[in-house]
Formats: structure tokens, sequence, C-alpha cells
């Protein structure tokens, strides 16, 4: 049943390295610049993530942001945390998700609500995020839902994905997570955003020793770092990321800095292409979505390939 | 009623001094706080300023790691969440997605 796959899932299925972008969803009620995101990107992206209330700060729901993009003519990934949300819920929102054309989604923990615009809010962690995978993969295999009453018709039929941090501690149990994820019924990865190319080779080496490289789609997570304050404040402050200080250096000493930044990621995505098991690149533009189409075309990445006969579109 | 009649009875069966189940000399709200004692415009000040207190928020300055009023501190869109002297420190640009946050 080609008609129920998602472009994304075909795309990988042909064997294309795919290219994701993403949109944080705005802090206020409206989908314009949503729209007009998934527009710049349009052409040059495969498909789109959507988080859910990243940062845990209240944003415009993942699944009705998903929904301006497919307004837009793009097809979205909607991100699922499990901070906010218990079971019920979840799979409330997912039978809404699938019924609107939302066919890929990406299931996460979600970051700590101590840490977002609501810090004393209560959290709810009722299932974890491979729980979750889980969830969504008998929903759609099973047709049950998680008390195991069965699902009649219409079951949500989402491509699932899932999360892989190479670069947190310790590193030699990232690996079994991943293949948690799998058995619970990932299909494909987003990594972390990557600078240590080393590190993340050593990962993929692991990785392929497990053979889980043919068991998902590995997509490898990357950034255009803007400047060197940028990649400073990410080395000295945001967790879970190594910024090697090269990197640093070398965007101090450019002239300009945010061709520089351009050519590095160009680097990184060309590099990485080349690594066996890694079957696309995720890029996250925080707050610089505009140079997304520089980036896939100084990689080579263009034209995107055509998928005949998948329809993206509100249902 | 019933109250008046039991003390009535109380008082034939020993012959002691009435007993008194209630306490007039304790408010009805002396189980909660002063504000309930009040009466009129002040109760509903002291009851507001009670609710402002409750719903301050606080926020952890991702730079200096130090809790922080909402009040004295800025989330960025972007997710970056600083308290306003590390703010400062930035010249109140978005060390990540280089928003203004002056």
């Amino acid at each position: 049943m080609s008609e129920n796959k998602s472009r994304l899932q075909t795309l990988f299925e042909q064997g294309e390295f795919v290219v994701t972008g993403e949109i944080g969803p705005p802090k206020a009620a409206t989908g314009e610049g949503i729209r007009e995101h998934a527009k710049h990107l349009q052409g040059y992206c495969d498909a789109t993530n959507l988080t859910d209330n990243q940062t845990a700060i209240v944003r415009l729901s993942s699944i009705a942001a998903g929904i301006h993009v497919l307004r837009a003519g793009m097809e979205p990934i909607v991100q699922m945390t499990c901070r906010d949300r218990n079971r019920i819920a979840i799979q409330s929102d997912l039978l809404g998700a699938y019924s609107l054309g939302i066919k890929n989604l990406l299931c996460l923990t979600g970051d700590h609500q101590s840490f977002g615009n609501h810090p004393t809010a209560a959290n709810v962690f009722d299932v974890d995020s491979i729980q979750l995978i889980r969830m969504v993969k008998r929903m759609r295999d099973e047709k049950v839902f998680a008390c195991g009453e069965q699902i009649k018709h219409d079951e949500p039929r989402f491509f699932i994905g899932a999360v892989a941090n190479p670069f947190a501690d310790p590193f030699e149990v990232r690996v079994y997570r991943m293949e948690k994820k799998i058995n619970a019924g990932a299909q494909f990865f987003q990594t972390q955003i990557i600078f240590d190319l080393e590190r993340f080779e050593r990962w993929m080496e692991l990785v392929r020793e497990r053979g889980l490289h043919e068991r998902a789609y590995i997509m490898a997570g990357v950034m255009p770092v803007k400047s060197a304050k940028v990649a400073s404040y990410m080395q000295k402050f945001v967790s879970g990321m190594i910024v090697p200080d090269d990197m640093i250096e070398r965007l101090k000493k450019a002239e300009n800095q945010q061709a520089e930044a351009v050519e590095i990621c160009v680097e990184q995505i060309k590099y990485i292409k080349n690594i066996k098991g890694v079957k696309g690149v995720h890029i996250m533009a925080v707050g610089w979505e505009e140079i997304v189409p520089t980036i896939v075309e100084k990689a080579g990445l263009l034209p995107r390939p055509a998928v005949p006969g998948v329809k993206v579109a509100v249902v | 009623m019933r109250a008046h009649g039991m003390r009535q009875i109380l008082d034939y069966e020993d012959d002691k001094d009435p007993v008194i189940q209630d306490h007039p000399e304790k408010s009805l709200g002396h189980r909660n706080s002063a504000a309930m004692q009040e009466t009129g415009a002040a109760a509903e000040d002291v009851r507001k300023n009670q609710k402002g207190a409750a719903v301050v928020a606080y926020y952890w300055c991702r730079v200096c790691k130090i809790k922080t009023p909402a009040t004295e501190a800025k989330s960025c869109d972007c997710g970056v969440t600083m308290c306003n002297r590390c703010w400062g420190e930035w010249d109140f640009i978005c060390p990540l997605c280089d928003s203004d946050m002056s």
C-alpha cells in the first residue's frame, strides 16, 4: 500500500540520501511563520521536523504546526514528547494527527520542564520514549491501543522515528539504547548535532558492529553555526554536544564568519555522506532557516528526488 | 435547636456550669490565615498579595546556573534562558539565534 507511505519513507526505501530540516513553532497563535519557513525549505528538504514545545517552552502545538507545513505543500515530521501527555492523550493526539494527513512521527522523551518557562509545571512521563515507540508500533501493526483494546478500523500507520545522541556519556551505552529503540519499532533515527566527526565515526563503527544500520535509517544531525560566538556558547553551555576548539578558531579567524559557517557545514555533510550506514542529514538551522537552501545546494544534494504517487496534503 | 436541647439535658443531669460547645472567642476562620479575619477591602488586598506571591516562577539561568525569579530573567524564542545579568554579558543578543533581547 505505497499510497499509505510517507514521502520520507519512500525515499529511504528507494535508497536516496535524504535531507530533512527543522522548524520551531512560534510562541504565538499563528501559522504564518511556519508556512513561510516551509516555503524556504521546499525543494531543498524532503521533510521537516516540527518540535514539540522544545526546551520545555510553550509554543504552538507540533501537530497544528504539521498541518501548516502540509498546507504549504511540504511533508512534516511531527515530534511527540512524553513530558506533557499521558498515554490517553498521546494516543488521542496520534489518531488526530494521522487523520489529518501526518505520516511521520519522531518519538522522544522531551526536555525536563524545570529548564523551560513553566518550571513548576507538573510533568507526566507516563511512558518513556522507548515505550512510546512500542505503543505507536502496536497501534500500527497489531491494531491495538496501549490497553490492548482493538482499533476496529483506520489505525494510524506512522513511519516511526527516534533520536540518538552519540555524544552523551557513557559513550558505549548509546548504541544499546539505540538498539532498544529499534527493537521497540523505530524505523529511522535523527542524531544530535554533530561537530566532532571523529567521535561520530567511532559511534557509527559500533552501530555497524551490531548491524543496526541495516535495521533502521540513520540521519546525521548538522547545524550551520552562524559565528564563533554561537560556537563558544554551545561549547560552554549546551549539554550533550561536543564543539571542537579548532572549529571555533576557524570561525574566529574568518573574515566572513557566516560564509565560513556555511563552508564548515557543507564540508561536514560531504564527509558524513561517505560514512557507511548514514542515509541522510538532518539540518537544524536554529534561527537561520533561510541558509538551508544554500547549504543543500553547495553540498551537492540537489535536485531533490521526486516521489510520484505520494500525496502531501491535509486530509 | 438540638444543641440547645442537649445543653439543657447536661445542665439538668449534673447541675454544673452549662457546657459550652462552641468557641465565640475564635472566629469561624481561625484555622485559616489572618486574611480570613479581615473584612471588606482590607481582606481583598491581603488575598491579592497572597495570590501574586504564589504564582512567581523561577527560571534556571543556563549560564550562571542560578535559580532566578521570572521577572529578572528572559527566555528567547529559540529556547535560551538567562538571568538579566547574564543577558547583559551577551549584550542582550541571543548567543544562539542572534535575536535582540533588550
